[in-house]
């Protein structure tokens, strides 16, 4: 008899990216311990030195100082954690709302269902970079703005998702059956909806943060989100491009650290879209 | 099909009304717009004088009647900033938002179908990997990246391409890659699974059998019934390509729509950002609309329910 080949839990490539993101994710979490100097403090005797690698580099820096004198480095390391942070808790939001307005819909004919459905729509149908400029423009840009633009732009897939999941589950004889015995609403809905509803909701959620990280370095981009001294992965690309010429670096590397983790992010949510779930396809 | 069109047109024209409305809500609850339109020492008289020329010294329910009717009459009042008519300020960009967007959107998906078509005739080979190793790039690396590294590379090491201007041929190159990329990944990688679904199907094995040619087979027979799905995700991406527009504009300093609704975010100039607000909401919703009677012309079943 042919030995069977153990396919292994996770493929050694995923594996790698997961690494990746961690590493990332701990060193850049721990900014402020490793690191802690004030983000706005310039030194312009020290303008645009370059890293320590390159010919003539600073063995001090170690990617060289930015326009205003301050450490490339360690600014790379705060501006990641705060893309990351930005769109992990925009992330949380997204999730929370749009399950709730889901299990709404999904649990509630009728009017509340068409309405949040309305809802749904309405926010689909104008591209959440507008959506950005617009809450920028009335709100004023800064952390929380974006943290909220990400929230409420992003509660749409997951409302959608959930509420076709209950759809499906409603006429399940597991929930039939609990009916039956008497359970409530609420249990029912803590004890059986929403653990099967977990997977496809982590494997949703894992595919909206890559497009959650893009949403805030975009917003940051074009200056509606961060605002200096603050930063951010989409600040630095942004305020690197003026030195492009002379010192590429400053928006090169940080410009290849979001493709990093974004597309980490993505391919390890299309992973795990297969491995748990290969029925669940995730529109929109 | 008279019916279906009522019922679509009126949920789009609901859905536009209620983007406008909360825009409007929301300009309106952030504030006094003459607080920062005039300097900290602006005078009363001057700024009773600023928010009578602008409306709104009137009660907030008068001001959305007089905007909604005059929204209704093509009047979508006065810019904050240029103070000259906000179609007027649309209208000159507009001619350099299109043709680059029509570009691009056209180039996707005249290369993003046939990609995808040929990556799932030519399964698991070099062609499919490389084709779909390029398209998880193309939707992953964000836009303005994309451009960015573009200028480095071929305005600045090579030469070969201006980083900025419009007008030439030369001049659309770059922003147009950047902002098809993305769009033409999405759809070549959903025309690859819905024609895999498809070239499995029995009816081909008989077009085949008849004496069709391959290519005929492929493009003809198997394609036009995997074109729901794909005719759906380009209706998708006209969503994409609007956001994709404004951060290509700002990385090009291309002189279109995009650019004008940045500079107007950031001068809080709300009667613009209430105007491109609602052009996208049209714009999606046209698409949304065209997108479901083209399922019509693609399927018999479809059309027989109209």
């Amino acid at each position: 008899m042919n030995k069977i080949k153990k396919q292994p839990v996770i493929p050694r490539f995923i594996l790698f990216l997961i690494l990746v993101l961690l590493a990332i994710m701990i060193v850049s979490s721990m900014a402020s311990v490793l690191f802690p100097i004030d983000l706005g403090q310039t030194s312009l005797t020290e303008r645009l030195l370059k890293p320590a690698f390159m010919e003539g580099g600073n063995p001090g820096h170690l990617l060289g100082t930015d326009h205003l004198g301050r450490d490339f480095a360690i600014r790379l390391v705060y501006g990641t954690r705060n893309t990351l942070m930005i769109a992990g808790t925009g992330l949380l939001i997204a999730m929370t709302v749009g399950t709730a307005l889901g299990v709404a819909a999904g649990m509630n004919k009728g009017f509340l269902d068409s309405f949040i459905m309305f809802l749904v729509d309405v926010r689909l149908s104008v591209p959440s970079t507008i959506i950005g400029i617009v809450c920028a423009s009335i709100f004023g840009s800064g952390k929380m703005t974006i943290v909220l633009i990400i929230g409420f732009t992003g509660f749409a897939s997951f409302a959608r998702l959930v509420r076709g999941q209950i759809l499906q589950l409603r006429e399940s004889n597991f929930i039939e059956c609990s009916q039956a015995l008497g359970a409530s609403k609420v249990r029912i809905l803590f004890e059986h909806v929403l653990i099967n509803i977990a997977s496809p909701l982590i494997i949703n959620g894992t595919m909206r943060l890559s497009s959650f990280i893009l949403l805030e370095s975009s917003l940051s981009f074009l200056g509606l989100g961060i605002q200096p001294p603050d930063v951010s992965l989409g600040v630095m690309v942004s305020a690197g491009r003026d030195y492009l010429i002379n010192a590429w670096w400053l928006t090169i590397v940080p410009s290849m650290i979001i493709v990093v983790i974004v597309l980490s992010v993505s391919l390890i949510g299309d992973w795990l879209r297969d491995k748990l779930d290969p029925k669940l396809q995730t529109n929109s | 099909m008279k019916k279906f069109l009522i019922v679509r047109l009126a949920k789009a024209a609901v859905t536009v009304w209620f983007i406008v409305s909360l825009v409007f809500i929301l300009t309106r609850l952030s504030g006094d717009p003459t607080d920062w339109m005039l300097p900290d020492d602006a005078s009363l008289e001057a700024r009773m004088e600023l928010r009578e020329s602008l409306g709104l010294d009137k009660p907030v329910l008068e001001q959305y009647g007089i905007y909604i009717s005059d929204v209704f009459h093509g009047d979508m009042g006065k810019s904050y900033y240029y103070l000259r008519p906000v179609g007027e300020l649309f209208g000159e960009r507009a001619e350099a938002t299109v043709k680059l967007a029509v570009t691009a959107f056209s180039l996707a998906i005249l290369l993003g179908v046939p990609l995808g078509v040929l990556a799932s005739v030519y399964r698991n080979t070099v062609f499919d990997r490389l084709t779909m190793g390029v398209t998880i790039a193309g939707y992953t690396i964000p836009n303005f990246v994309l451009g960015i590294l573009m200028i480095f590379l071929f305005s600045l090491k090579l030469r070969v391409l201006p980083s900025g201007g419009f007008g030439e041929a030369k001049n659309y190159v770059m922003p147009v890659l950047a902002m098809m990329v993305g769009p033409m990944a999405n759809i070549a990688r959903l025309t690859r699974s819905s024609m895999l679904d498809v070239l499995k199907q029995d009816y081909l094995d008989c077009a085949r059998a008849k004496g069709v040619v391959e290519w005929l087979v492929v493009f003809k027979h198997a394609l036009r019934n995997a074109l729901i799905p794909v005719v759906t995700i380009i209706g998708l991406q006209m969503g994409t390509l609007i956001g994709g527009m404004v951060v290509v504009e700002t990385v090009f300093a291309w002189p279109g729509i995009g650019s004008l609704l940045i500079s107007a975010a950031k001068n809080r100039d709300f009667p613009v950002v209430q105007y491109g607000i609602m052009i996208c909401a049209i714009i999606v919703c046209v698409t949304n609309m065209l997108v479901d009677l083209s399922y019509a012309l693609l399927d018999p079943r479809i059309r027989d329910n109209f």
